[in-house]
């Protein structure tokens, strides 16, 4: 069972490493090991539900013939586009070498951090309310009947979509019996991923590492590997396509322009219902009319729309929801603007204050100080900024139809903390990029 | 003018050091006794507040060569107090994995994650002396600022990770089911008695969802356990749907003892003519069979768990 397992896990891993190279060619290990979970899981249980979707059932014989359809897939590409079976790997050590005290503390916690993840959703079973509820619910059906019909006709189905449950259904069809560990695992990867993009801004490793630390105790975050809830792995893909999308427009490079845009699609793929990819799909079109690539936007939304859309419209046949996404997203919008009267504003704005700025207060703090010094030292790198107030707008907007139109939304602060849990960590990348900034100012000042 | 100013504030530094760190383990020591948040409500100072103050002084101290006091201070908390709150911390986090949670603080009225406030505290004073001397000291202790100012989260999520290792060290044999029943208490226990007293794909009634049945009355948590029975909720006084539809209706006194919509405890308050009942004991998971049974309610709160088989009209 367990060989079973860790070869179907793997697979999944192989695949999304080799892809990877295809979007990024000289990226190092490290980075491809994490985009390469994010990138395999995300693609692999999406095409599985189109699969499945067109009469094929979820069972290991299924899931085995795609991931290794997948990988030669990969290979085969790899090499048509870069002449080489496999991609281009540096495994560099320079991070493992001459440590300082503060350095092997900082990377001490982190990895007590990572292994105490690992060790806690390999011993709790699935036992938190939404994943037993819904997540897990649909995947040990999904498992038995290798359909989905039995689940829908349970009900509560179409209100997320179905990456977690899916990456459930793969490890019950493997074998294994608790599948809280992928949570670890996604928890872990991204840690390694902000490691390595910090690094990319050529600040100094204390620094890289004190940041990460920031990330890995940023409230939510660490808790989340246990609750097996679709929030985790949400704020994963909605975080890592901002940052490349921020490297693909800083760097004019199409590759990670286009991930960016893949990681998105997959984060509607995580949770259906916040908007959060409208902000980089905007930007990701404004920006490039500045620097001039006219057909870089098409692709964007062409990558972008093959991932949200399918859902949307399975979800339409047999939920009557919409595929309209630019409808929805002009109907909503207009309701919001309907709604700023002050009788609903006050409350809300209270509400907000209550469950996010107090609960994360450092980090808008921070934020305010990024600002200020951004403004002091004439900033052009705006990018990140501009995300990440587009999203507290959007989850304040979010949050008036939700206390507007649910009553009992009072009652549960919680999803709104859970549903802005990648703020700060967006914040984290943001105090990276200005003090890099920062660090050029001060040299070129003098 | 500015170089005048920075040394008022190095020599300012020299002495307000020992102060700060004596009030921030004060305040610490007293705010994990009470509660934390104890001396913020009734001083507005913040213990927290203080403890990054310090270690901000201690940074900037070290930085430019610290004095006798400054060093006798580094020396106290490095030798003395890190050792006796570490075992201190760990031993109540111990505690508490082999008891139950929250037994330090019923029986010593002491809080572990309080405690531990002290213990990452006197670790970051430790580790800012023993860099003392040390190449790029000031570039740095900069970048040292950093988690200091992020020291609350990064407390809570390293206690939260130790107290959890330690309770699974304590715990390594658990089963699926103890795992289960730690995490949800007598409901989970129950649905395992239901589970085993009706075949599958049978229908059984549950009481109307809210307190004090928020679990068992709760259908889409019920099915998680229950699968593939059919669950319908019946209402508090009566059955609320055609009983020939419905092979069993459970005995649930309720997970807890708080009302919503006007409910109380014990379900069903009506009575219900049975082929037989099986009550069943949350203390030992003793079960008692009554043939012939017909269910009859009586207004007294005495709790009662179990399954009535309903007798179907022919």
């Amino acid at each position: 069972m367990i060989i079973l397992l860790t070869i179907g896990m793997l697979l999944i891993w192989t695949f999304g490493f080799i892809l990877s190279g295809l979007f990024i060619r000289k990226s190092n290990f490290w980075e491809k090991t994490s985009l390469g979970f994010f990138l395999g899981i995300g693609i692999f249980t999406f095409l599985w539900f189109i699969l499945n979707w067109l009469g094929v059932p979820y069972n290991l014989f299924s899931g085995l013939s795609l991931v290794l359809g997948l990988n030669f897939f990969a290979v085969l590409v790899t090499r048509m586009k870069h002449g080489k079976w496999l991609p281009w790997v540096e495994l560099t050590t320079e991070h493992l070498q001459k440590f300082s005290l503060p350095e092997k503390i900082g990377m001490g916690i982190l990895m007590f951090l990572g292994v105490s993840a690992l060790i806690q959703s390999v011993y709790w079973p699935i036992r938190f309310w939404d994943s037993l509820v819904l997540y897990d619910f649909r995947a040990r059906l999904f498992a038995q009947t290798g359909f989905m019909q039995a689940a829908i006709s349970q009900g509560y189905f179409f209100g997320y979509p179905l990456l977690t449950s899916l990456a459930h259904t793969w490890v019950y069809v493997l074998g294994g019996s608790n599948p809280s560990f992928i949570y670890s695992i996604f928890y872990i990867a991204f840690l390694i991923s902000f490691f390595v993009n910090v690094e990319k801004m050529k600040l100094p490793r204390q620094a890289v590492i004190a940041l990460t630390l920031l990330v890995a105790v940023s409230p939510r975050f660490f808790e989340h590997t246990q609750w097996a809830y679709a929030n985790l792995p949400y704020s994963i893909y909605i975080i890592s396509g901002s940052i490349y999308l921020y490297w693909g427009l800083k760097n004019r490079d199409f590759g990670q322009y286009t991930l960016s845009a893949v990681l998105i699609g997959l984060s509607t793929w995580a949770r259906g219902a916040e908007p959060f990819w409208l902000s980089c799909v905007i930007t990701a079109i404004v920006f490039c009319l500045f620097i001039k690539k006219w057909l870089w936007p098409l692709v964007y939304v062409g990558l972008f729309a093959s991932i949200i859309i399918p859902w949307r419209y399975f979800q339409s046949i047999y939920d009557g929801g919409t595929i309209n996404v630019v409808g929805q997203v002009v109907s909503t919008t207009s309701s919001v603007v309907q709604n700023l009267q002050f009788s609903v504003l006050k409350p809300t704005f209270d509400f907000f204050v209550a469950n996010v700025f107090i609960l994360y207060l450092i980090y808008f703090i921070t934020l305010g100080v990024v600002i200020i010094t951004k403004i002091f030292i004439k900033s052009r790198e705006w990018l990140i900024t501009l995300l990440i107030v587009f999203d507290i707008g959007m989850a304040f907007a979010g949050t008036l139809i939700f206390v507007k139109y649910i009553a009992y939304a009072q009652d549960i602060p919680d999803s709104l903390a859970r549903m802005v849990m990648f703020i700060p960590v967006m914040i984290c990348f943001l105090l990276a990029e200005s003090i890099a900034e920062f660090s050029k100012y001060l040299k070129n000042e003098k | 003018m500015k170089r005048h100013i920075f040394q008022k504030i190095t020599q300012i530094n020299k002495f307000g050091f020992p102060v700060l760190v004596a009030a921030a383990y004060l305040s610490l020591l007293v705010d994990s006794y009470k509660y934390i948040g104890f001396l913020s409500k009734h001083t507005l100072v913040d213990p927290r507040y203080l403890l990054v103050l310090s270690l901000v002084s201690a940074i900037f101290l070290v930085t430019k060569r610290a004095n006798a006091l400054g060093l006798l201070v580094f020396k106290i908390n490095a030798f003395l107090i890190l050792p006796i709150a570490t075992v201190g911390y760990l031993t109540m986090r111990l505690l508490e994995a082999f008891h139950f949670n929250n037994y330090v603080f019923s029986t010593y009225h002491v809080q572990p994650v309080g405690f531990f406030y002290i213990v990452v505290f006197s670790f970051a004073l430790a580790a800012t002396y023993k860099l003392i001397g040390s190449p790029n000291l000031n570039k740095t202790m900069l970048l040292l600022l950093i988690p200091v100012f992020f020291i609350d989260n990064l407390t809570k999520v390293l206690d939260s990770a130790i107290s959890s290792n330690l309770y699974v060290m304590a715990h390594i044999n658990y089963s699926y089911a103890d795992k289960m029943s730690a995490s949800w208490g007598i409901y989970y226990d129950y649905t395992q008695f239901i589970k085993a007293n009706t075949p599958e794909g049978s229908s059984i009634l549950v009481p109307p969802q809210g307190y004090p049945w928020f679990l068992t009355g709760n259908i889409g948590v019920d099915r998680y356990f229950l699968y593939p029975r059919k669950l319908v909720n019946g209402d508090e006084r009566q059955p609320g749907t055609n009983l020939n539809n419905v092979d069993y209706i459970l005995i649930d006194y309720g997970e807890t003892n708080i009302s919503q919509h006007g409910f109380t405890n014990i379900w069903p308050k009506f009575d219900v003519d049975g082929e037989y009942l099986i009550y069943w004991n949350p203390l030992d998971g003793s079960t008692e069979r009554v043939d012939n049974g017909k269910y009859i309610y009586k207004a007294e709160n005495k709790e009662q768990w179990g399954i009535i088989r309903v007798k179907h009209d022919i």
